[in-house]
């Protein structure tokens, strides 16, 4: 058992009081900028790099970056709960189930849930990162462009559900996504698309304008636009903060299932978080025994995808760890910051430095648990946020929201965009078109195309490119029956209605 | 407030209505739009415009179907045998109403002009005028609460992303003062 | 904004009054800089400029160079033109404002349609060069780049290559090669990667033949790539002394990708001296040394003659990508 010894030494390294700080450090940083608006772990790693090379030694920073990187997928989901304005793209999804929660006074156990999912699956990610990570590697070079379109469809296939209702709106508000995500140059022909000469729109829509746009504005005219002479507030008075037994039950599987889909996806080093936490909320939505109460505060549509998102920042750490391929951008700076030490990354790094990988592994088992230490006790102050009064609560989200977007990109333009698509997605709210899809369009649209001409390109231009090899046609396969399913579900209880 | 302006009146019906043909005038426009994107020379086997194009597409189906619903609803007799709907959207669990339009206005106007006048004005200055103003806005009565609440933001962000985060932030007209 | 221009600019207006009539116009100098400078990265964290402009503010403040605060912020955006259009308009004179480059300025008006290039700056230095590296996985059947050569003679198309995004350096090296057997380059199959993206994509055997920057080294070391060439002009020396260069294997493609620090135009004659000699000075450290030892970089310190050859690299590139049908 070599990575039995392996975990063993490294346990000895991050129990160092030296080390344990660092991870302490970390995480605390982490949970921060995780509820920040538009810092996210990739700028603050890239901040913070000056001073850790004269402060700590490689391993030590390398204990610090995991900490802030799990830290802030925990923290990113809070803002998400509380004020439905999500903090990255990852956490986008969180904000549907989770804002309704959070007004109907479950805020407490929305936030618990999300602590814990990410608990379990950031232990979970880091075991199989552990023992499974040579295979995982090798089962992650063989996905070529056509697997990866296939991957993109079984995710677009599983999140159909995610109108709520309406199907036809639905599908026209992911058409709306994928329409907004076609903005900007086309990286696989270097044209540049409906941009009308705007070099703000050249590089597309950001997610995080987006999602602001549509959850956030949207919802802060909503609120306003019915304060004055209401009756009851918006917000329902926050009930226990702790999860009821019910939810509990309900909470695990989707943790467990969020854990596995999260780490696979991660370990792809081209579908990343976003893709994650939709499909493990298409699942949740799936396999929940209450589907209809998706969109309205539904707990497993919280705690899947919080896992999943956790998951996943420990599955791109595999292909970081085995191969110095950076699975995402938080990925890419550590390995950045990795090679300013002047270490080698790359194949031969658990080789020649297996105090660094070990330590790593170790210090995120440690770093886990204080993160869940460090953030349940945090639920009752953020809940609190919400006794804010509503006359100042919902200028201060939009405050935040400016704020947020402001310093992603230090661009007025782009609160131009997050004012319209705000606007949009108020007109939307208003007449029942859900806005999720708008997301899930979005973020997928630009994959599906780019990996579909990749691979046609590839293949210059022989369209079986995509049914031959099996992996991708397995994929497909999958996402068919994915589709055709509830269909067949639907005929089947028919036929069994008719005769009782 | 009276309970009638608390549904949905006619002119949200009407808005409704304009929405969904938008979308099919917002399609055909797209379609018109992708048509023209230029393919570079270049040996792809999918040009630039192909996938625009198929979505435009579906979108334009999708945009009609849903507008040839609404007007059904809308007005039965012009267009077929009626589906015996309600004309606006059953108000169950509805919390996407408006009573007050006066405040959705008030909300936008100030949204717009904290984006007009954050480089100018700077941030301190513009945050702290869009906070005081639009809580005092919706709650006169406590103004002093306001007014501290809105600079101890503004300030606490500030020095939160200048001096801790490093981020420069707009200064505007206090720039000497910084 | 208005305001503190007018005011940012009666300021400087006063100062070189003072300066061209103070009788030592040295000593506006000798008090440079008055107050922190910010260096503009305009790029998003985490890339090799950002890396590029972090380093050089690092090196400058330890080495005690300059003594003011060197604070660097990110303005990402349309391959650069946000950040060159912050520099040549609200920070136009402003001469406690830099700015990190790279090719940029010149490949994105070009590519892009774009306003703003270098002759909207005010060039001060070229710090350092990268160069590409083309490679096949371990497995692959081609050996050299005469088995290269030999597959695009018999089909310009037959090799799917991988690299970064169309009109970036992997893809001019590319083309450059496939010119120089006769092929028409927009014929070559290229499959664009944002970012490290076709680092697993060669290793899994996606595309045929991989480029990359020097970093792909780390993989070559591990046994799982080859490398084929390197495009810089003279054989690299350390981990890459084993390693051709196209020239030297008769295939005349030299590609440098640099990068550069840039001023706001209208940034006075004497700044840009302080900070040519602080780069100077600069390059010369020890620590500067060991961080170009570290990252792989290749000093090409340039100061007087940085606006030529920049002037020279506008027209060869615009002649390049008019023929890659690339030029907006």
């Amino acid at each position: 058992m070599e990575s039995f010894s392996g975990i063993l030494s490294g346990f000895a390294i991050a129990l160092q009081p030296y080390y344990l700080m660092w991870a302490l450090v970390g995480t605390a940083i982490g949970t921060a900028i995780g509820v920040l608006p538009g810092i996210g772990p990739s700028l603050a790693i890239s901040l913070l790099l000056p001073f850790t090379y004269q402060l700590v030694d490689p391993v030590g920073a390398f204990i610090l970056f995991g900490g802030i990187f799990y830290g802030a997928m925990y923290g990113g989901s809070t803002t998400s709960i509380l004020i439905n304005t999500p903090g990255e793209s990852s956490s986008v999804i969180t904000a549907i189930d989770g804002y309704q929660m959070a007004r109907k006074g479950r805020a407490g156990a929305a936030l618990a849930t999300s602590a814990i999912g990410s608990f379990v699956a950031g232990t979970i990610a880091t075991f199989l990162m552990m023992v499974l990570a040579q295979p995982l590697v090798d089962m992650a070079l063989r996905f070529g462009p056509a697997e990866y379109f296939a991957v993109m469809v079984l995710a677009l296939c599983s999140v159909t559900g995610i109108g709520g209702g309406q199907p036809m709106k639905a599908a026209l508000c992911t058409l709306l996504g994928l329409v907004l995500g076609m903005v900007g140059i086309d990286i696989t022909s270097g044209a540049i698309r409906f941009t009308f000469g705007i070099p703000t729109l050249f590089d597309g829509v950001g997610v995080v304008v987006a999602a602001i746009g549509l959850f956030a504005v949207g919802e802060v005219l909503v609120g306003l636009g019915n304060l004055r002479g209401q009756k009851q507030a918006r917000f329902m008075d926050t009930g226990s903060l702790m999860m009821t037994r019910e939810e509990w039950k309900r909470s695990a599987a989707p943790w467990l299932r969020g854990s596995a889909i999260g780490f696979v996806i991660g370990v792809l080093p081209g579908a990343g978080a976003t893709i994650a936490t939709f499909l493990s909320y298409g699942v949740e939505k799936r396999a929940a025994k209450r589907p209809e109460e998706f969109g309205k505060g539904a707990i497993e549509g919280v705690a899947g995808p919080e896992a999943a998102n956790n998951g996943s920042a420990g599955g791109s750490l595999v292909p970081l760890l085995t191969l110095g391929i950076p699975g995402s951008a938080t990925a890419a700076v550590m390995l950045a910051a990795l090679q300013g030490y002047g270490i080698n990354t790359g194949p031969l790094l658990l080789q020649k430095h297996p105090e660094l990988v070990w330590g790593l592994i170790a210090s995120l088992y440690i770093g886990n648990i204080m993160l869940l230490v460090l953030n349940l006790p945090l639920v009752g102050l953020w809940v609190k946020l919400l006794k804010v009064p509503e006359a100042l609560l919902y200028p201060m989200i939009l405050a935040f929201s400016v704020l947020g977007v402001y310093s992603l990109s230090r661009n007025v333009a782009d609160l131009y965009i997050m004012f319209g698509i705000g606007v949009l997605g108020f007109l939307l709210r208003r007449y029942k078109y859900p806005l999720a899809p708008v997301i899930l369009g979005l973020v997928l649209g630009p994959l599906l195309e780019k990996e579909f001409r990749r691979a046609l390109i590839g293949s210059r231009g022989d369209w079986w490119v995509f049914v031959d090899r099996p992996l991708s046609a397995t994929i497909l396969a999958t996402s068919a029956i994915v589709l055709v399913a509830p269909l067949i579900g639907y005929a089947w209880r028919r036929l069994r209605a008719r005769p009782a | 407030m009276s309970e009638e302006s608390s549904g949905r009146g006619p002119i949200d019906a009407k808005v409704e209505t304009a929405l969904a043909i938008f979308f099919v005038v917002f399609s055909i426009l797209f379609i018109w739009q992708s048509t023209k994107i230029p393919e570079p020379p270049r040996n792809i086997s999918v040009g630039s415009g192909t996938f625009p194009i198929i979505v435009g597409t579906i979108m334009l189906g999708v945009s009609i179907a849903l507008a040839w619903k609404r007007l059904r609803e809308v007005a039965p007799r012009l267009f077929g045998r009626g589906v015996g709907e309600m004309t606006v959207v059953p108000l169950d669990d509805d919390d996407t109403g408006i009573r007050d339009w006066p405040a959705v206005w008030a909300v936008l106007g100030s949204f717009l002009a904290l984006i007009v006048m954050l480089e100018p004005l700077g941030f301190v200055l513009t945050f702290a005028l869009f906070l005081f103003g639009l809580s005092s806005f919706f709650s006169p009565g406590h103004w002093l609460r306001n007014l501290v609440t809105s600079l101890c933001f503004s300030l606490f962000f500030y020095y939160l992303f200048t001096q801790v985060l490093l981020q420069p932030l707009p200064n505007g007209i206090l720039a000497p003062l910084f | 904004m208005g305001m503190s221009r007018i005011l940012r600019n009666a300021l400087s207006a006063a100062a070189m009054a003072a300066a061209l009539m103070s009788p030592v116009a040295a000593s506006a100098q000798a008090n440079y800089p008055a107050k922190a400078i910010e260096l503009m990265v305009a790029f998003a964290p985490g890339g090799g400029v950002d890396l590029f402009g972090r380093t050089v503010a690092k090196v400058l403040t330890e080495e005690k160079i300059v003594n003011q605060r060197i604070q660097v912020f990110n303005k990402p955006g349309a391959g650069g033109e946000l950040g060159m259009a912050e520099m040549a308009g609200p920070r136009k004179n402003d001469n406690h404002s830099l700015s990190a480059f790279a090719l940029h300025v010149i490949y994105t008006p070009l590519t892009l349609g774009t306003p703003n290039s270098y002759k909207t700056l005010t060039p001060i230095a070229k710090i350092f060069s990268e160069y590409q590296m083309m490679v096949v996985r371990t497995e692959s059947p081609i050996k050299s780049l005469k088995d290269v050569e030999a597959a695009l003679r018999k089909d310009i198309g037959s090799l799917r290559f991988g690299g970064a995004s169309l009109g970036n350096s992997d893809h001019i090296v590319v083309s450059k090669f496939a010119q120089l057997l006769g092929g028409d380059p927009t014929k070559v199959t290229y499959i664009a990667y944002s970012g490290g993206e076709s680092n697993p994509a060669i290793l899994g055997g996606h595309v045929d033949v991989g480029m990359g920057g020097l970093d792909l080294m780390d993989l070559v070391k591990a046994g799982k790539m080859r490398a084929l060439a390197i495009s810089s002009d003279k054989r690299l020396g350390g981990d890459f002394k084993d390693i051709p260069t196209f020239v030297e294997q008769g295939y005349d493609v030299v590609n440098q990708n640099w990068r550069g620090i840039f001023g706001p135009p209208g940034m006075s004659a004497e700044v840009v001296k302080y900070w040519r000699d602080a780069f100077t000075k600069m390059v010369e450290t020890k620590s500067w040394k060991a961080e170009l030892e570290k990252n792989q970089w290749s000093n090409s310190l340039e100061t007087d003659t940085f606006v030529a050859s920049l002037d020279r690299e506008y027209d060869s590139s615009k002649k390049l990508l008019g023929q890659l049908g690339l030029l907006k």
